[in-house]
């Protein structure tokens, strides 16, 4: 028998309601929050990243001790002519090392974003698919909130894990190198290279967060999801590097993201593959093309499901 | 049964709320020549329905338009043509669309909870996307929770819950607003009789005793029946009858139920004789094993009984009972949806 408390009685709410702008916010965080539940693929998808990171993180701080303790045996009797020993050194070797960090991040990052890949879809692909196939968006619907606000949520959540694999350890390796570097000299020689590596990295986040969801929103099952975004990804490569092999033309690889971004890293930190032909613009205009066709998706189906289809 | 006939946008009528005080309350919802279109397809064929504060239940076949109609009322859908206000906001521009959904709960009739979260988040959530504060969002959560009896099973995930669980908690969610008006889309589909009970009881308790607006949408009849004190029949994209139950399914003073023991049908043909028209029930009464029942309908709108007394008392034919039919609700239902209309009441 179930006791019947004083609770179980109808309180009319008194409070206000609010247009609130952190709508998109809650949704993104509830996603996250639903994702944190999952142990066992964040131990997979996180344990690497993280490690990398660490040991990156690591290799910076000895490389700037090693220097710190090069710098301790300059010895001179008069404190003018030690100064002067020193800022010689410094300037001979900071350089050189500054140089090797920052390919350590370089390094880093270009493994780490295959991970990105990875960690969004898993997190990503179920986030729209899952939505309609339990039809969970018409409780998100009835709500006052717009199919931007819908689409600003789900995104929020999807870069959310793509910046824990990539933005976080880039930001933790930029910020090792800041403090571990003499006088913040990582700072304030290589200050372009940091909002570089930021930037690179998060539109790389962005861009990929909006490949899965766009697939997202065109699948009913997050596996379907999940296999159309390793599909969609790897085809767009096969088929531009097989358009580029018949038509004896390098331009075709503008089809594939990765190619894209290669062009893009090559401009920004001049590692070059020597595949990519063709300007900066062009990939530019490639990668602008590929979210705007995600956002084209992403816009008629979230409107069909707003709908309640 | 008194009733007006409302024009309807396409030069149509409707029966319209039979019998209403002369000053009755504010509508919750006013619909005038709501009409709906995809392409060609007109899903609402211009509706006109005033529904009053109160429960009200939404009445229709597959594909009468319901669906739509919710979708109009949850400003989810821009009206093709006509006028709407809901719960005092005419949903014209999409601003107000979007506001309207600040005064409305919604309960869908699918599953849509997604597994992973608790019932406490889910609610929460759902309640900040509302416009809720944070404070208020959670003690509201839990509030709503503890009305349907989920507080202790709120922090259980919900792939676990049960189908009664999982519709308390969908009707949670709906309340934790506190909105003007509630749509409840099918709220007792897929439950045992208990959580049907239950369903019934949290939604009797709504509309009656805590003076909520609530629209059922439900193909259970005894459902709606039991719960609402009014009721809305649309088919093919028209509201063909709306007014109170009570109204609705009056009893008729003209058509009367006649208990005989006799078994020959000399009183039905004797009643036959003089003018009344006799039929056997659809659904017959219980009655004793040499009992005979049949429905008479008195001639020429008269409404006396004791005629009837009289020729049985005449052919010495032993008469039982004679009582005013009264209509159910499933009846009211079939003939608005047959479009049979008043002529065969």
């Amino acid at each position: 028998m179930r006791a019947r408390t004083h609770t179980e009685i109808y309180r009319p709410f008194r409070g206000a309601i609010s247009a609130s702008a952190a709508r998109a916010s809650t949704l993104a965080w509830s996603g996250v929050r639903v994702g944190f539940k999952r142990k066992l693929p964040m131990l997979f998808l996180f344990a690497i990243p993280l490690i990398a990171t660490i040991v990156g993180a690591f290799q910076i701080q000895l490389k700037f001790d090693a220097l710190s303790k090069e710098l301790s045996f300059i010895t001179a009797d008069d404190a003018d002519v030690q100064a002067k020993m020193a800022n010689q050194f410094v300037a001979n070797g900071l350089a050189e090392l500054l140089g090797s960090v920052e390919q350590i991040i370089l390094t880093t990052l270009g493994t780490l974003q295959f991970f990105v890949v990875l960690a969004m879809g898993w997190y990503g692909t179920g986030l729209i698919a899952e939505d309609k196939r339990l039809r969970a968006h018409l409780l998100y619907f009835a709500r006052p909130i717009t199919r931007w606000t819908y689409l600003r949520g789900k995104l929020g959540t999807v870069l959310f894990w793509g910046s824990c694999v990539v933005v976080g350890p880039v930001t933790v390796m930029c910020g090792t190198a800041v403090f571990a570097s003499p006088e913040w000299s990582f700072l304030t020689d290589r200050w372009q290279l940091i909002l570089k590596l930021e930037g690179y990295a998060l539109l790389w986040v962005v861009v990929h967060a909006l490949l899965v969801l766009a697939v997202s929103s065109v699948c009913r099952l997050r596996n379907q999801a999940l296999a159309g975004l390793f599909g969609i990804y790897f085809l767009m490569s096969i088929a531009g590097e097989l358009l580029a092999w018949l038509f004896d033309s390098a331009n075709w690889r503008l089809l594939s993201l990765v190619r894209n971004f290669e062009r893009l890293s090559e401009a920004l930190f001049g590692i070059a593959s020597g595949e990519v032909t063709w300007g900066l613009e062009a990939s530019l205009w490639a990668l602008a093309a590929f979210c705007g066709l995600c956002l084209v998706v992403l816009d008629a189906q979230i409107k069909k499901m707003e709908l309640g289809r | 049964m008194k009733s007006s006939h409302a024009p309807t946008a396409d030069g149509g009528t409707v029966p319209a709320a039979p019998g209403r005080p002369s000053s009755p309350a504010p509508s919750i919802v006013r619909l005038r020549g709501l009409v709906k279109s995809y392409g060609d397809v007109q899903a609402l064929r211009g509706v006109d329905m005033d529904l009053p504060p109160g429960p009200v239940g939404l009445l229709g076949p597959n594909g009468a338009g319901k669906t739509t109609l919710i979708s109009l009322l949850l400003g989810l859908l821009e009206p093709t043509a006509g006028e709407a206000s809901v719960a005092g906001l005419t949903p014209t521009t999409r601003k107000s669309r979007v506001e309207i959904r600040k005064r409305v709960g919604y309960m869908p009739e699918s599953d849509c909870l997604l597994p992973g979260m608790t019932a406490v988040e889910l609610v929460s959530t759902l309640a900040r996307l509302t416009g809720l504060g944070k404070q208020d969002a959670m003690t509201r959560a839990h509030e709503v929770l503890d009305y349907v009896e989920l507080e202790e099973a709120r922090y259980r995930p919900l792939d676990g819950y049960s189908t009664g669980m999982k519709q308390r908690l969908k009707l949670a969610q709906a309340l934790v607003h506190d909105p003007d008006l509630l749509l409840l889309d099918e709220p007792t589909n897929g439950l045992d009789p208990k959580g049907r009970r239950h369903m019934l009881g949290l939604v009797e308790d709504l509309g009656r005793n805590q003076g909520k607006n609530v629209l059922l949408c439900s193909h259970l009849l005894p459902d709606v029946e039991r719960t609402c004190d009014h009721v809305v029949v649309i088919v093919e994209g028209r509201a063909v009858l709306q007014g109170s139950i009570a109204e609705l399914t009056a009893a008729e003073a003209t058509r009367l139920r006649v208990q005989t023991d006799e078994r020959d049908g000399d009183l039905w043909r004797a009643l036959e004789e003089r003018g009344y028209r006799c039929e056997t029930p659809d659904e017959e009464p219980a009655m004793g094993p040499t009992q005979r029942g049949f429905l008479a309908t008195l001639p020429d709108g008269r409404s006396d009984a004791d005629e009837i007394c009289a020729i049985a008392a005449q052919i010495d034919a032993p008469l039982l009972q004679i009582e005013p039919v009264r209509r159910s609700l499933e009846q009211v239902f079939l003939t608005a949806v047959d479009g049979r209309g008043e002529d065969q009441r």
